[in-house]
């Protein structure tokens, strides 16, 4: 479903990213790791074209979206639950969904995707006339992640959408994601911790210093002893 | 007490004026963040567009009705604004150039149009004709002349629609969220470009229609951009950059303590056009927020 | 010697020629004209320019100066001084035998460097400044254009005579017409009347209601004008008439604008000003029926003044019988009792006890704005 190659660029002349490319099938549940700082983030930036400089290949199911604006992206099926929720915080619930589904005229309908979103999420229905900023930080989440589902994606991003959360409320957006994955749905998790990777996906990339440093199943990565020195190990000058 | 009144409805008229130029500054700095000083330029083409349609005095001398007026200040204004975007706003952003570029490129807009003005029009003031005449009414204790009446009025609908626009329509919804965050609004699939432009073809109308509707009072003039900038702007700043209602506030709040204080402050007379920039540079130091503040404070 | 012969004969052919030539260019008399096409300026120089065309084409007509035609060189200064003096010079060289300055006093002021160098005739028909002759002693320069201080007296004059004891002085916030309400304000303060209050329209403003309602509060005899910017002029009518006041409107040749009469069309009627043009005047009929037959329209006055300047010179370049240049400067200082279309009736010009300045101090007219149009004169002279 997605294809990325030789993905580079950065926010001013110095690039961040570095021939960055994976790989996304149809239906998966892929994570994206790393330490801070290892470009994670300007990644989705530049797959939502929302980073000044970018080059390289970006392909969705086969289309060429190298050139793609963001709201063409979003209309063409990938959505990102962006690193801090960026909700619009004067806004209701109601007005923050709303907006998620304005590029929505194309497919679907936009009750339907309300049901699904309150049915995924029933305290957002709760909420619905409250103002997004009263909310608690996981029901912004649910909030964030449920206006990102109104345009009615295909392929879901999400950047470290469990940052300060409870426990308990990890687990609900845990068995949600894993609901919309039975749905259909492709995933391209971002995160730094690889336990909560483990229990959502079954490939992850590892990223190091703007480039892809290691391709592996969750699993098998969640048995190396040795992930912490992994990271130092991989981020060590290669030598010849 | 009749002479309050009657300063009242002349206050509101003008607060209504510098309103609409601050309308007009908050269309386009909302979702752009871009201080467009040339909104003053702007009402003043609008002011000899009406000129033009409504009369044989200025090319192309249509001698009109008012609607004609109306219509041609909105399809010339829009299209300028459309223009201005595409040709000197646009290509900054693509590139990716820094806030301050694109506004001092509109302050070389600001200078092309007064020129233009000039050449087209001459140096002289045109008189506008207003479409209810100049007979003294009353309303009540109210009492004015009926294009004082036609601004409150006009000013006033204008803004209930632009308000509700803003506060009850998804597409208002999604130019405020624009304002709120720009790159949260990318991410919900809002065309960012579309809404640039329409920010400053909105902008442009506003400005124009300001132009236009202060015309019959003051005249078409080739120099009476640059005050309605400066007022506009003052206007903006005292009502606080977030609001629509603030703009309106911020209007009325210069406009009364402008004439209010010519008529009964004991100053001598030529001080009182200091009033716009003490209370600018007042607002600037000790709340540049302004009187209403904008609603995300989290 | 048969070279030297030929070479003598060589140079008296050349000579003859050389005099030939010189006397083709001589048939015409040049004149210079110093005038402002695109600056601040513009809105005065044109029109007096015009009346300097149109009176040197009716010379032509009538047989020109000494037989020959009049050519007008005429230049553009911007009204820059720096430039005026630089045309001035230009004209000098392209041999002109007389220079008309129609821009703002201070370029005029600057050709005059010119004008005393090369001892040309320098004539200012419309520049009103009080001391253009002043400053520099230059006696090959004339001014006959309608100086402030007789205009401000005339007004004074008409203020007093309608027994105005209060009145109120109204201006903008330009510095042309805070000098206008200074002079207002010395004139009234000589002539025993009150300043009540000084109210400015500051340029910019969107309304004079308040302005005016403390005029009205005041409770004056009469209002005296002294702005010079259109649009706060407009205002000042609008709230005038909003208000319903009725104290007479009077000010000096700042209300004598044309263009006022289109943008505040319906609102000046009564109002009274200074000019120097009678209508009534045989010289301003002809004057008058002059322009409209060439022009196909109504002239201001301010044409008038051109075309007096122009008659002027023609007249001192007769009477000096020669384009001789100190017989030009003693012809042009020696001119009595001159009647023009510029004037009241009764009045002439004339450079009277050795001063350069020619306009009659009794010149002056009060005029009062009557359906649209400058109509009759009310008043004239300082009396």
């Amino acid at each position: 479903m997605l294809d990325v190659s030789y993905m580079s660029g950065g926010y001013g002349r110095a690039d961040v990213l570095e021939n960055v490319s994976l790989k996304v099938a149809q239906g998966e549940a892929v994570a994206l790791l790393g330490p801070n700082g290892a470009g994670k983030s300007t990644l989705m930036a530049a797959l939502t074209a929302t980073l000044p400089r970018r080059a390289g290949t970006l392909r969705l199911d086969g289309r060429d979206l190298s050139r793609a604006r963001s709201h063409d992206l979003v209309a063409a099926g990938m959505a990102l639950v962006p690193e801090g929720r960026l909700i619009f915080t004067p806004f209701t619930v109601r007005d923050n969904l709303r907006l998620g589904a304005i590029a929505l005229s194309r497919r679907g309908r936009l009750a339907e995707r309300h049901d699904y979103v309150f049915g995924l999420f029933p305290r957002l229905a709760e909420r619905v006339g409250q103002r997004a900023g009263t909310l608690s930080g996981g029901e912004q989440q649910m909030l964030a992640i449920g206006r990102a589902l109104m345009s009615k994606p295909r392929l879901l991003l999400l950047d470290e959408p469990f940052l300060g959360l409870a426990p308990m409320i990890v687990s609900e957006i845990v068995a949600a994601l894993r609901k919309l994955q039975r749905d259909g749905l492709t995933i391209l998790l971002v995160e730094q911790k690889l336990d909560i990777a483990l229990t959502c996906t079954t490939r992850a990339y590892v990223m190091l210093k703007g480039a892809v440093a290691l391709e592996s199943s969750t699993h098998d990565l969640a048995q190396r002893p040795d992930l912490h020195d992994l990271y130092f190990k991989l981020s060590a000058p290669r030598t010849p | 007490m009749s002479d309050l009144l009657e300063l009242v409805v002349s206050a509101t008229a003008s607060g209504s004026i510098y309103a609409l130029v601050a309308l007009a500054y908050l269309l386009i700095l909302r979702p752009t963040s871009i201080i467009n000083f040339a909104v003053g330029e702007w009402a003043a083409t609008g002011a000899f567009v009406g000129v033009a349609a409504q009369t044989t005095l200025a090319w192309p001398a249509l001698d009109g009705p008012y609607w004609l007026a109306v219509i041609a200040v909105l399809v010339c204004l829009g299209a300028l604004g459309w223009l201005v975007e595409a040709l000197t706003v646009r290509p900054l952003i693509a590139r990716g150039a820094n806030i301050t570029s694109p506004i001092l490129a509109l302050l070389g807009v600001l200078v092309i149009f007064r020129e233009s003005l000039t050449m087209l029009f001459g140096a002289d003031p045109l008189p506008s004709p207003p479409p209810f005449g100049f007979k003294r009414v009353a309303f009540g204790l109210f009492a004015g002349v009926p294009q004082q009446f036609l601004i409150i009025t006009v000013t006033f609908v204008l803004f209930a629609a632009v308000w509700l626009f803003f506060e009850r329509t998804v597409w208002g919804r999604a130019f405020e969220a624009v304002a709120l965050n720009r790159r949260a609004a990318a991410l919900m699939g809002i065309n960012l470009r579309r809404v640039t432009t329409f920010a400053f073809v909105s902008g442009a109308m506003v400005a124009g229609l300001a132009g236009l509707l202060m015309s019959p009072l003051t005249s078409a003039h080739y120099m009476m951009g640059l005050p309605l900038a400066i007022q506009g702007f003052t206007a903006l700043v005292i009502g606080g950059v977030g609001r629509v209602e603030g703009a309106l506030l911020g209007g009325l709040v210069l406009a009364f303590v402008e004439q209010l204080g010519a008529r009964y402050l004991p100053i001598p007379s030529g001080l009182t056009l200091g009033f716009p920039f003490v209370l600018l540079i007042l607002f600037l130091f000790l709340r540049p927020s302004g009187l209403m503040p904008p609603r995300e404070a989290r | 010697m048969p070279l030297l012969r030929s070479l003598r004969g060589a140079l008296a052919l050349a000579l003859l020629l050389t005099q030939g030539a010189v006397a083709t260019a001589q048939e015409t008399v040049k004149i210079g004209v110093i005038t402002d096409h695109v600056a601040s300026a513009k809105f005065y120089a044109e029109p007096v320019t015009r009346g300097v065309e149109l009176g040197a084409k009716m010379i032509n007509q009538n047989g020109g100066v000494l037989g020959k035609k009049i050519e007008l060189i005429i230049e553009d200064d911007q009204n820059k001084p720096d430039v005026s003096a630089a045309k001035a010079r230009k004209l000098v060289d392209d041999g002109v035998v007389a220079i008309i300055s129609n821009t703002g006093s201070p370029a005029t002021q600057q050709a005059q460097t010119v004008s005393l160098e090369t001892k040309t005739l320098h004539l200012t028909p419309a520049n009103s400044a009080d001391t253009l002759t002043t400053q520099l002693d230059d006696p090959y320069f004339f001014q006959t254009g309608p100086l402030a201080s007789i205009q401000l007296a005339t007004l004074m004059a008409y203020t007093k005579s309608r027994g105005f004891k209060d009145v109120a002085i109204v201006r903008d916030n330009s510095s042309l017409s805070q000098s206008f309400a200074d002079s207002f304000r010395k004139g009234l303060e000589k002539v025993g009347i009150k300043v009540a209050l000084q109210e400015v329209i500051p340029q910019g403003a969107t309304s004079a209601v308040a302005n005016l309602q403390k005029v009205r509060a005041a409770k004056v005899d009469a209002i005296l004008q002294a702005g010079v910017l259109g649009p706060e002029m407009l205002q000042f009518f609008r709230a005038y008439q909003q208000l319903g006041m009725t104290e007479p409107v009077l000010g000096s040749y700042n209300l004598s604008i044309p263009a006022y009469l289109t943008m505040a069309k319906d609102l000046m009627d009564g109002v009274v000003f200074v000019d120097a043009f009678d209508a009534d005047k045989p010289e301003a009929k002809a004057f008058t029926e002059a322009y409209g037959k060439e022009y196909h329209e109504q002239p201001s006055s301010l044409p008038a003044y051109g075309w007096d300047g122009i008659h002027l010179i023609a007249q001192a370049i007769e009477k000096a019988g020669s384009l001789d240049k100190e017989k030009l400067r003693a012809a042009m200082a020696s001119t009595t009792n001159y009647v023009g279309a510029i004037g009241a009736k009764g009045t002439s010009w004339g450079f009277r006890d050795g001063k350069r300045t020619g306009f009659d101090p009794q010149g002056a007219v009060v005029r009062v704005i009557k359906d649209n149009q400058h109509g009759p004169v009310v008043f004239a002279g300082q009396n």
